[in-house]
């Protein structure tokens, strides 16, 4: 089977793909990023790894027509607030109206997006954004 | 709170594209004109603060001393992002008010050259997967997952609003660059110094939704320069020069007060925010007492945020407030009759600085066809991402 590694570490693929991130133990605020110490308490008890799901909403939007030389446009970038706590930067499908994405429910996907020289295999993840309005998490 | 300071001296290089000048013949120019203004020479000067962000590492201050007079006073390189050159004044502030001078001068210059203002690519990866960098990538995700170009993040601010205030559409965001650019044509030191119809506007290239490449601040090459005094530097001054000189009420810098989501995006909002309020209640005096406003309008989706960020109006009332017409340059508080950064330009390091000089040159009526008439109070607004804020209030 070939070799999987994720593109970036707060996805995890196994044994399903989600997005992991860290918790601040003293005021529980999310985090998806490595971290010296916490940015709103300033505490550094974290607890890591914490599963942070699939689901979540849109917070913002935007459609980049121009982006850097050799990355094809147009792609919707936004937020979304994971339901289970932290935001998450990331490439939206299905969102060509990027202020009708804002306030829908989203799900993540994967697939691959490159291959070293090794065979290793990269993968990213983007959030779908759904037909139905989604009511508050 | 504290010592009181006034500006005596200020002067702005054009702001546009000058191969022909380095960035010390810029810095050095806008130094030069703004003693000149003051009436004093650089053997007057105990402290000197430069902004700047591509050459920082450089010392560009230094290096124009060597242009402009070595007199071994304190130098201080500043770099603070697109805060940079109202960061130099506050370094001239506070050495003023630590009593190390009476005298300081603050420059703000860039010579961006060939470069542009997205970020630079990454460095070269081996052939095999490396995890790099604080999310763990193991290979270039701008563009793969999402973006954070600074379009992208000011268009995404934009949409926020859009999304949370129906009555918003991007037409507002159209109308804020036109109104921009007509305000640089009366600008003889703007970069674009043309008017663009809405309609050019909205049908010019799209950067990213809903900002157009005509609501995006152009890169470009300049410099501005104030100079500084307390109380006893003004006594040294000619009765001439004492009677122009414009008192800082107000000088706030602060960073990003906490949010949730602050890993995934920069907040434009709440520092802004923390600095205006910061700077009401230095300044004493309140948003009905402005009779100008030069903001951070890098991108149009900017300017309206900040309406209400700096409580030009009341919160979810910037639509009606730009639909009145207030913030033209003949309505109720006229914003970035400059041109603002969107078509007067916007060198990194110069921009605090030049925010500073347009308040001085009003409200000491000698901004000529662009004049704001009978202005007494403005204020200068920037923010660098990262973040940091800047707000002065000036007072004739
Ligand atoms: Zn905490």
């Amino acid at each position: 089977m070939t070799n999987q590694v994720p593109a970036v570490a707060h996805l995890r693929l196994d044994p399903a793909p989600t997005i992991v991130g860290s918790r601040c133990g003293s005021c529980g605020a999310t985090y998806l990023l490595r971290r010296s110490a916490c940015a709103s308490c300033g505490g550094d008890d974290f607890a890591a790894g914490v599963d942070l799901g699939t689901t979540g909403v849109v917070t913002t939007a935007t459609v980049v027509h121009r982006g850097m030389p050799g990355v094809p446009t147009p792609f919707t970038s936004g937020v979304v607030a994971l339901d289970a706590g932290g935001f998450v930067r990331c490439t939206l499908t299905d969102a060509e109206d990027p202020v009708a994405a804002v306030g829908r429910r989203a799900v993540l996907e994967t697939g691959v997006v490159g291959t070293d020289a090794a065979g290793t295999e990269a993968v990213a993840f983007t959030f779908r954004v759904q037909d139905i309005e989604g009511a508050p998490a | 709170m504290s010592e009181p300071i006034w500006i005596v001296g200020a002067e702005m290089t054009p702001f546009g594209r000058f191969p022909q000048w380095d960035v010390v013949d810029l810095a050095a120019r806008a130094a030069r004109g703004a003693m000149a203004d003051a009436g004093l020479g650089i053997r007057d000067v105990q402290h000197v603060a430069v902004g700047n962000v591509f050459d920082a590492i450089t010392g560009v201050g230094q290096r124009m001393l060597h242009e402009i007079g070595m007199t071994g006073v304190p130098v201080v390189n500043v770099v603070n992002a697109c805060a940079t050159g109202a960061t130099a004044i506050r370094s001239g502030i506070t050495a003023i008010r630590a009593g190390e001078a009476d005298i300081a001068l603050a420059v703000g210059a860039e010579q961006l050259g060939k470069r542009g203002l997205l970020a630079a690519p990454e460095e070269p990866r081996g052939p095999e997967f490396a995890a790099r960098g604080r999310d763990g990538a193991v290979l270039d995700t701008e563009g793969l997952i999402g973006s954070a170009l600074m379009p992208g993040v000011f268009s995404e601010a934009g949409v926020s609003y859009l999304a949370a205030n129906p009555e918003a559409s991007a037409d507002h965001f159209f109308r804020i660059a036109e109104k921009n650019h007509f305000h640089s044509s009366l600008n003889p030191l703007a970069q674009y110094q043309k008017a663009f119809t809405f309609e050019q506007v909205r049908d010019a290239d799209m950067i990213a939704w809903p900002n157009t490449s005509l609501m995006c601040s152009p890169t470009g090459d300049g410099a501005a320069a104030v100079v500084l005094v307390n109380a006893d530097g003004l006594a040294r001054l000619a009765p001439g020069v004492r009677e122009r000189a414009v008192k800082v009420a107000a000088s706030v810098l602060v960073s990003d007060p906490w949010v949730e989501d602050a890993e995934a995006r920069w907040d434009v909002n709440g520092v802004t925010r923390l600095a205006a309020a910061a700077a009401y209640e230095q300044a004493g005096v309140g948003p009905e007492d402005l009779d100008l406003v030069e903001l951070h309008d890098c991108f149009a989706t900017a300017e309206l945020l900040h309406y209400e960020n700096l409580q030009l109006c009341k919160p979810g009332d910037a639509v009606s407030f730009l639909e009145s017409g207030a913030p033209w340059r003949d309505g109720s508080l006229p914003v970035n009759v400059s041109g603002g950064l969107l078509s007067k330009g916007h060198p990194l390091g110069a921009t605090g600085v030049a925010g500073v000089y347009e308040v001085v040159t009003h409200l000491r009526g000698e901004a000529g066809d662009r004049q704001i008439a009978g202005a007494k109070v403005g204020m200068a607004h920037v923010l660098g991402l990262g973040s940091a804020c800047a707000v002065h209030v000036l007072v004739r």
